[in-house]
């Protein structure tokens, strides 16, 4: 990181986290540390009645630690756990109980950060283009494409009838979805202040207003603004994802990351490069997308960004397995080089 | 800069993968015994002279064409060793529907030709090839590499990556002080005229004419960290080299690239940084870029000793720095890429962090996005 101080700069090594979701099995651990990564993000253990455990977190986090490997991030708080509350339903008084006491239970298991997301439909793709560089499979959203097709572009489609997420019994305005974040952020985040936990929204991808009648709020920086500025507390942060912030329509990445990360309200990263904005967008390579990643990479530093930044989804390359290694390698060796090139160049280069 | 990823010759998922992670060129490498056995098959079939200018015309031609994806781009690959194209590139019409590729013509089925033209097929430039398995006796060498040198330029390869016999690539030798006594000496040879009768080899004219010392010291600001069969093996190829338009690169280490001061035609020099101790740190008058400027220096490969580059001590940052500064405009690779988790025999996973972070590091010096 660079600090002027009376004219000049001085200079600190990058202090930002690189890590990899995993899971506790010894393959996944392994994958992470032959990448020479320390930090991993991991889902939240299975809930028991609508709680989840402490113990199954500590356990979890102790066998990361066992492996050299620090949890620093639950991605994410399950939907499921907390959909009444955000269609507004009768039972949301009862998943919010259970809510508190999952996050109490992060902030003894000592993990910092729990993302959630506010998404009443979940994530949104519409095909997986084989048409990507040498034939690479791009994840595509293209509303134009959704719209003669909307159930089938439900990208985390539930299960079973009526899981979380499934096509909506109704409409549900923007007034209506802000109603119930605000609800929510407004009982939750003191519960995580004492917990000591920081709660990390990440924003609707695809960053479009609404989607089968049901509005898609966290879209746009203002949204964002207006997230971290409902319930103020250092506890009430975003998930930011560059994917999804750069797909918002209109939206500067680099002056997004600079605007909050100056607030300190960047708890979480995602690394993803897309091409294109809503209405239509490519998931693609980190080195060929729309965002300066040299330029990226030097604005978290800028920003004094100190958390966890994972490799987000990644193209299907040939040959590789289901867990897309040989894609994930490529980012993880990219991002590691764009940090060490940063720490030599320092930050007059370019 | 630019990134070249190393292939095998036949393994057609290496040249997808190459593509699909955005590598600017390909290094195919080649076992030579295929290739001598195959071109020597060809190079005594009887020919009529005048036939054999016709098909060293119409062959240049094609050379150019498939140096490159689409031909306007030939230029563009010469340029990287900052040497203007031997001959306009024609235009050749590559279709991409499937099953409509054009065929090799006959006089072109060598597997050097066959090299280019999966390159050239899968939208790739070919940044060289690698010769594996050649023979380390500096006689059998030197008859090997002469026939692959006319295979090459027929074929429009322009980078024979070969080490000199006997010689492990990017360590030095010793017996280096006899060469170091009489490197400097600003000895040249001119390419020779390609000799009809191949049985006999291309007609080395100029090399002929030289004092024996002189012999060495022509290719000692190129190798002056080697035995003398080494150097002499070189002495004998490098006209045959020059006057075919092909460059053989040699891999030298830093300690050697200190001492190479002077392009010679028809040799270049791949710097292989490896594990050896980096030295003094660069400034003005490093040697690295010393070299850069007098443009022996064609490729750089980052060796990480089995780790990754992103983990070794290789000091990747300073050194790309370096030839950014000095202008540097050749190939960068990767050396072998560790095996990480459950990998598949060419280590594709280790293989794609190197890339990723090389194209990093390309990309934080300006030198552009694919």
């Amino acid at each position: 990181m660079c600090r002027r101080i009376s004219g000049s700069i001085e200079r600190r090594g990058y202090i930002m986290k690189i890590a990899l979701f995993a899971s506790d099995s010894p393959d996944s651990m392994a994958w992470v540390q032959t990448l020479g990564l320390r930090h991993v993000v991991s889902g939240m253990p299975g809930a028991v009645d609508g709680v989840v455990p402490r113990q199954a977190l500590e356990e979890r986090r102790d066998r990361f630690a066992a492996h050299g490997l620090e949890w620093g991030v639950i991605e994410n708080l399950t939907p499921s756990l907390y959909d009444e509350i955000m269609f507004g339903l009768p039972g949301r008084e009862r998943q919010l109980d259970a809510v508190c006491r999952t996050i109490e239970n992060v902030g003894a298991a000592g993990i910092p950060v729990l993302q959630y997301q506010w998404m009443l439909l979940g994530g949104l793709r519409t095909e997986y283009s084989p048409t990507g560089r040498g034939g690479a499979r791009y994840p595509r959203f293209d509303a134009a494409v959704a719209a003669r097709m909307p159930a089938a572009c439900l990208d985390w489609l539930g299960r079973g009838r009526h899981r979380y997420p499934h096509v909506p019994d109704g409409p549900l305005s923007a007034v209506q979805v802000w109603e119930n974040l605000e609800w929510f952020l407004q009982r939750v985040v003191p519960v995580a202040e004492s917990a000591g936990v920081k709660l990390a929204a990440h924003p609707d991808d695809a960053p479009v207003r609404d989607y089968m009648g049901v509005a898609r709020i966290l879209v746009d920086e203002e949204a964002l603004q207006r997230l971290v500025d409902c319930v103020p507390s250092p506890c009430n942060g975003i998930g930011f994802c560059m994917g999804t912030v750069a797909t918002m329509a209109g939206v500067d990445t680099l002056h997004a990351i600079r605007r909050f990360g100056t607030q300190n309200k960047i708890f979480f990263a995602h690394f993803r490069n897309p091409r294109g904005q809503v209405p239509r967008f490519d998931e693609v390579f980190p080195d060929e997308g729309d965002i300066d990643m040299v330029a990226a990479v030097r604005a978290w530093n800028e920003v004094g960004f100190d958390g966890v930044i994972r490799i987000d989804h990644c193209p299907g390359v040939v040959g590789d397995a289901p867990a897309a290694d040989r894609s994930f390698a490529f980012q993880v060796g990219y991002l590691r080089g764009l940090v060490q090139m940063q720490e030599v160049l320092g930050c007059d280069w370019r | 800069m630019r990134l070249a990823l190393t292939v095998r010759y036949g393994y057609d998922e290496e040249l997808i993968f190459a593509q699909q992670l955005g590598a600017d060129a390909v290094i195919m490498r080649l076992p030579v015994e295929a290739a001598v056995a195959s071109a020597e098959l060809l190079s005594t079939a009887a020919v009529d002279p005048a036939e054999s200018v016709a098909m060293q015309a119409t062959s240049t031609t094609a050379a150019v064409q498939t140096d490159s994806t689409p031909p306007a781009t030939a230029a563009q690959t010469d340029q990287v060793d900052g040497r203007e194209p031997s001959a306009p590139a024609a235009a050749l019409h590559w279709p991409l529907v499937a099953g409509s590729m054009p065929s090799p013509a006959p006089q072109d089925s060598t597997p050097l030709a066959t090299v280019a033209y999966r390159a050239a097929a899968c939208g790739l430039p070919l940044a060289g090839v690698e010769l594996t398995g050649m023979p380390q006796d500096a006689g059998a060498w030197i008859d090997a590499l002469r026939i692959l040198l006319d295979s090459a330029a027929a074929a429009g390869v322009r980078r024979l990556f070969c080490a000199p016999p006997g010689c492990t690539p990017g360590a030095p030798e010793s017996g280096a002080s006899n060469l170091a006594a009489t490197a400097g000496a600003p000895v040249r040879s001119t390419a020779p005229s390609r000799s009809r009768d191949r049985t006999a080899g291309p007609d080395p004219v100029p090399v002929m004419n030289m004092h024996p010392a002189a012999m060495l010291a022509s290719v000692a600001p190129v190798a002056p960290v080697m035995g003398e069969h080494q150097a002499e093996a070189l002495t004998a190829v490098a006209p045959v080299a020059a006057g075919v338009g092909v460059d053989i690169v040699v891999p030298v280490d830093r300690t050697a690239l200190g001492r190479a001061d002077k392009a010679v035609p028809g040799l270049r020099l791949e710097w292989v940084v490896g594990t050896q101790p980096g030295g003094p740190e660069a400034g003005p008058a490093d040697p690295i870029a010393q070299q850069v400027r007098a443009d022996t220096v064609t490729c750089v490969r980052f060796d990480g000793g089995g780790r990754l580059l992103t983990d070794s001590s290789l000091k990747v940052p300073h050194w790309a720095m370096t030839l950014a500064a000095a202008g540097y405009r050749g190939w960068l690779r990767a050396g072998t890429p560790p095996r990480l988790t459950e990998d598949d025999d060419w280590n594709p996973k280790g293989a794609a962090a190197d890339l990723g972070y090389l194209r990093a590091v390309v990309q934080s010096l300006g030198a552009g996005r694919p």
